[in-house]
């Protein structure tokens, strides 16, 4: 009889406990997507989600790169892969460096950068678990020798559109959706990207970077008036260095360079925010 | 066995050069009147130069730039691959389609970190943009060094069958 009293007890704060805890609801759909990064190489990913249950708010790196697959190492960051993040300081780009460390997860390296008065000055970037990466903002994974070919990113899937702002100089950047994307794709807004005189010498650029470390450039092109009329096809394109329209599809995932020449920034609206 | 092992070494020399290869992004804004193509060459010392109906001194680098790509504004960006540079400079030469060349006057030098990319993660902000060029030099064709080939090869055999 005492038993069976101690058992109807333990079953009434279990119940009761559950029944405090409300339910999750919503619309919340977890994305998984896979990239192809392979060994001994650096790619840029960018990550097409946001924080689980964080109602669009930027998901922090951590959580947003998923651990499956990845090769870790005790005490040699070498042997790791690697994350790399170009961010400001303030008053200049610096590249935050984590690796990812057994039994640890992804762990962040003090770097020195070299000022342009010689001295070195420490860079100790934020923990992986507080740093924040916005939708549409490309990093490098800097992959192991020993590294299997795909890592896995993860999070919120998101209905919102994106909006990333391009900045004067060097951005890393990428099309935060789980689709393909194609510089001269349609329904892409590319208002506000500088074409300059028609050289493509003086306009925006993209650089897509191979598994190999090699580059593709494509320049923004606006064609200026009492231009012969073979360019007119190529007007207000991303184009080749020969003058051609790009046909790059740049996969789901994966980040570029954007070389911003023009003074002041403009937005870059992907799904045509 | 032998074979394996040059192509083993030819593959492995092959992987160090693709690794430590460079870009260098280069542009014109006012090429000499009559430009109707352009190349990067790399010099070792001294300026491009043609003799004997070939590049004499410097190596031709990359695709030669020709078509749209010659625009009413100059010759846009090109990005041209080369291998990591101890010494040395590199020239943007022209052509003007009636067998003439011209170089330009001022020269990247091969460390230049502005106009040159080594590091993916770090790519080039600036570019070569020479301002000046010397006057068009005639440079001889490739098909008369063909012809006088052919003719000097059906001499020697005339000669030959004769004695």
């Amino acid at each position: 009889m005492k038993k069976f009293s101690v058992i109807f007890a333990a079953c009434a704060v279990v119940g009761l406990t559950q029944a405090a805890i409300p339910p999750i609801e919503g619309a919340n759909t977890v994305g998984f997507k896979a990239i192809a990064a392979p060994g001994a190489a650096n790619t840029i990913i960018t990550v097409p989600f946001e924080a689980c249950l964080g109602g669009g708010s930027a998901g922090m790196l951590a959580d947003l790169v998923a651990t499956n697959g990845l090769t870790s190492a005790a005490a040699n960051p070498a042997d790791a892969d690697q994350l790399v993040v170009l961010t400001t300081n303030g008053l200049d780009l610096v590249y935050y460096y984590y690796w990812y460390q057994t039994g640890q997860g992804w762990t962040a390296v003090t770097t020195e950068m070299l000022m342009p008065d010689g001295d070195a000055q420490s860079v100790t970037p934020p923990a992986a678990t507080a740093f924040e990466v916005s939708r549409g903002l490309g990093f490098w994974i800097k992959r192991a020798p020993s590294a299997t070919e795909t890592l896995y990113v993860k999070g919120q899937v998101s209905a919102a559109k994106q909006a990333t702002t391009i900045k004067f100089g060097l951005n890393l950047v990428g099309y935060g959706t789980v689709t393909p994307f194609t510089l001269n794709g349609s329904g892409i807004d590319w208002t506000g990207a500088y074409g300059g005189t028609g050289n493509t010498a003086t306009s925006d650029k993209i650089l897509v970077v191979a598994a190999d470390g090699s580059f593709t450039e494509y320049f923004y092109f606006v064609k200026p008036d009492g231009w012969p009329v073979g360019y007119d096809a190529l007007d207000h394109k991303w184009i080749t260095k020969s003058y051609t329209l790009a046909t790059a599809t740049i996969p789901a995932g994966s980040g570029f360079w954007y070389i911003r020449r023009d003074a002041g920034s403009f937005t870059f609206k992907p799904d045509g925010e | 066995m032998r074979n394996a092992i040059c192509m083993a070494v030819l593959l492995a020399f092959g992987g160090v050069l693709t690794s430590q290869a460079v870009v260098i992004h280069w542009a014109v804004d006012t090429p000499l009147a009559g430009t109707t193509s352009a190349q990067l060459v790399y010099v070792s010392s001294g300026t491009p130069a043609y003799t004997d109906f070939a590049l004499s001194n410097g190596s031709a680098l990359g695709d030669v730039v020709s078509g749209l790509a010659i625009t009413p504004a100059g010759i846009g960006e090109q990005s041209t691959t080369d291998v990591t540079r101890g010494d040395g400079a590199y020239y943007v030469v022209l052509f003007n389609g009636t067998d003439e060349y011209a170089y330009s006057t001022t020269a990247l030098l091969y460390s230049d970190t502005d106009a040159i990319t080594a590091d993916e993660m770090a790519p080039a902000l600036g570019l070569f943009n020479p301002a000046g060029f010397s006057g068009w030099s005639p440079v001889p064709e490739p098909g008369s060094m063909a012809l006088l080939c052919v003719g000097a090869a059906a001499l020697a055999l005339r000669r030959r069958k004769q004695v």
